[in-house]
């Protein structure tokens, strides 16, 4: 992915209000997880499946920190829920969007529940645009059902007077932790 | 009823905010002229051959396991949705934003029906509970001040006294929450499909439409016929041109694409049945007034008229749509005595079409429109309403207390 690409995702990124990091490595990232999620005093975390995550070693490491993951089970959510963990499919530049789609251990739900969203993301997954995304999508995945999510930004409701109130249904704060993977070298 | 002057103040207020937010965002789409035109042209080119766009449209749909109804007017609407939940077993639903979901009165209907159907959009649940209706596309409750929708929650709520708008949306928001944590069905008003795919689009900035698709087990979708778009390419251009003239942003916070229902591992309803809804559009084209169906419903022209802006939804009887638009289709979609008098409440500023991203000649249509209407209504009911007018005008006496009780209410 070309550092152009990145920077035009993240400069679109911020314009919606999501904070960001970025790092070279997986294993830089797996430490600024673990570093944000100290600074949230959060040890719940509504996730997907740790081995859909796309940081090597997430596992042990969030278990030996205290950190607990739950699957997005209906018998525990709740309105209370803090912070969802998940990456995403693809991250759309032009719009600074992800895009997410359903899968085994991969929900939908900790984007939109909690109240704070983390992203992980491997910059090879940044694409230009959505037809850039749809084109790869139909040549790599053909013939599988769309069903897909794009977020771009946190959930924003301005029904009382048009003032702006941040979470309403979905995230009021949205952090992206962004690094370079392999097939991004 | 003529709303009073905070109210008219709070009106103004969101037309200069919504103009200004919308102008600033197409100020930065580059080659926005093109973009208007990709989505014209989508929404043209489907409406040049409807039938044949739904035909494939639904046999997309049925390939993907949708369960397809079809629905002539709003009772036949309401009468499908009902009969759906019932075989579905479920007495209560929640249900999504959207104009057309008003247009059938299907809350009426479910209420009929015994059926518990909650709004979970903030300002629609506002909107019932202030016993008001929704007044504005986007933002239903845009005519109510603070103060109202403090005096509502204290009213039925018991809430303490507060007129800070972020504690009065934090008080609406957990009960919405929970209701939809708990959701099992969920009605739902679709925005656009993909004729080509059979894909549903549902947009929102606060998610409920999303977190709906995602958490409710069966959904009912509803589509009114002209919201369709050939590809997936075309509906991008539609939804991005929705965003910028709605909300004043390049993107929806929440796009949501639904094909198929889901298998249990993973998010998503179990069962989808799509109900397409006609309701008169098809004689909207057959009597020459296709180009009103460009109408993507994003509210531009509402906030820029400067009828809407004295009267608010509120001066438009019991209409769903209202504003400019409504004026043009509201006489054709709703029973004569609530739909016909729309077509007076313009006073020709041509500010909706400069406004509209659809380039749809909304005067040129409220022209054609009271032409059509003075046709087909007999002459003397001018006469009288405008003999009780001269007798009104030539009494000072009489004319200004009536103005004044009417302006200052």
């Amino acid at each position: 992915m070309n550092a152009q690409t990145i920077t035009t995702f993240i400069r679109n990124w911020e314009r919606w209000g999501g904070t960001w990091e970025q790092w070279d490595n997986p294993i830089s990232a797996r430490l600024a997880l673990l570093r944000y999620l100290k600074e949230q005093h959060r040890t719940e975390i509504l996730s997907w499946q740790v081995e859909s995550l796309p940081i090597p070693g997430l596992a042990t490491a969030l278990n030996d920190a205290g950190f607990k993951l739950f699957p997005p089970d209906r018998r525990i959510l709740n309105p209370d829920l803090a912070m969802g963990l998940t990456s995403a499919d693809a991250a759309l530049a032009a719009s600074g969007s992800l895009a997410l789609t359903p899968a085994p251990g991969r929900s939908w739900l900790p984007a939109l529940i909690p109240i704070s969203h983390i992203t992980l993301l491997p910059t090879s997954r940044i694409y230009a645009n959505m037809a850039s995304w749809r084109q790869d999508w139909r040549q790599t995945r053909p013939g599988e059902s769309v069903r897909t999510l794009i977020i771009s930004g946190p959930s924003v409701s301005d029904d009382i007077e048009m003032h702006k109130h941040y979470g309403m249904f979905g995230p009021r704060q949205v952090h992206l932790i962004l690094f370079h993977d392999e097939t991004s070298a | 009823m003529i709303p009073n002057q905070r109210t008219r103040h709070t009106l103004h207020r969101l037309g200069n905010l919504t103009t200004a937010a919308r102008d600033a965002a197409w100020a930065r789409v580059e080659n926005a002229e093109a973009l208007k035109q990709r989505a014209i042209h989508a929404r043209d080119r489907v409406l040049a051959d409807l039938p044949a766009n739904l035909e494939q449209l639904e046999k997309a749909a049925r390939s993907h396991d949708v369960n397809v109804l079809h629905a002539n007017d709003a009772q036949d609407a309401n009468r499908l949705i009902i009969q759906t939940m019932r075989e579905l077993g479920v007495t209560d639903a929640l249900r999504n934003h959207h104009p057309l979901l008003d247009e059938i009165q299907v809350d009426r209907a479910a209420k009929a029906n015994a059926i518990q159907l909650t709004p979970l959009h903030p300002g629609d649940y506002l909107a019932q509970l202030a016993n008001e209706r929704p007044g504005h596309p986007i933002w239903p409750v845009g005519h109510l001040t603070v103060e109202a929708i403090s005096a509502t929650l204290q009213k039925k709520w018991r809430i303490p006294e507060t007129y800070n708008p972020d504690h009065l949306a934090s008080t609406v928001r957990m009960p919405l929450r929970r209701a939809l944590l708990r959701t099992h069905t969920a009605i739902l008003g679709v925005d656009f499909a993909s004729v080509e795919d059979g894909v549903f689009v549902l947009m929102d900035n606060d998610g409920h439409n999303a977190s709906l698709t995602g958490l409710a087990r069966h959904v009912i979708l509803l589509l009114s016929i002209e919201q369709v778009a050939a590809t997936l390419n075309d509906l991008d251009a539609l939804i991005q041109v929705f965003a910028l003239s709605a909300w004043g942003r390049p993107l929806p916070a929440y796009v949501t694409h639904l094909q198929c229902p889901a298998p249990p591992e993973i998010d998503g309803p179990r069962t989808i049945h799509l109900v397409l809804v006609d309701n008169h559009r098809t004689d909207i084209m057959d009597q020459g007034f296709g180009r009103a169906l460009r109408c993507i419903q994003c509210g531009a022209c509402h906030t820029v008229c400067p009828v809407y802006e004295q009267i608010g939804g509120g001066g438009y009887a019991n209409s769903p749509y209202t504003g400019p638009i409504g004026a043009v289709i509201s006489p054709l979609l709703l029973r004569s005595d609530l739909g016909e008098p729309q077509a007076y409440l313009c006073a020709n500023s041509g500010h909706c079409q400069a406004a509209c991203p659809m380039n749809i000649p909304i005067p040129d249509l409220i022209h054609a429109q009271r032409r059509r209407l003075a046709k087909t209504r007999p002459p003397k009911e001018d006469k009288r309403y405008f003999s009780i007018w001269r007798r009104l005008i030539s009494r000072p006496r009489l004319f200004f207390p009536f103005i004044r009780r009417n302006l200052e209410k």
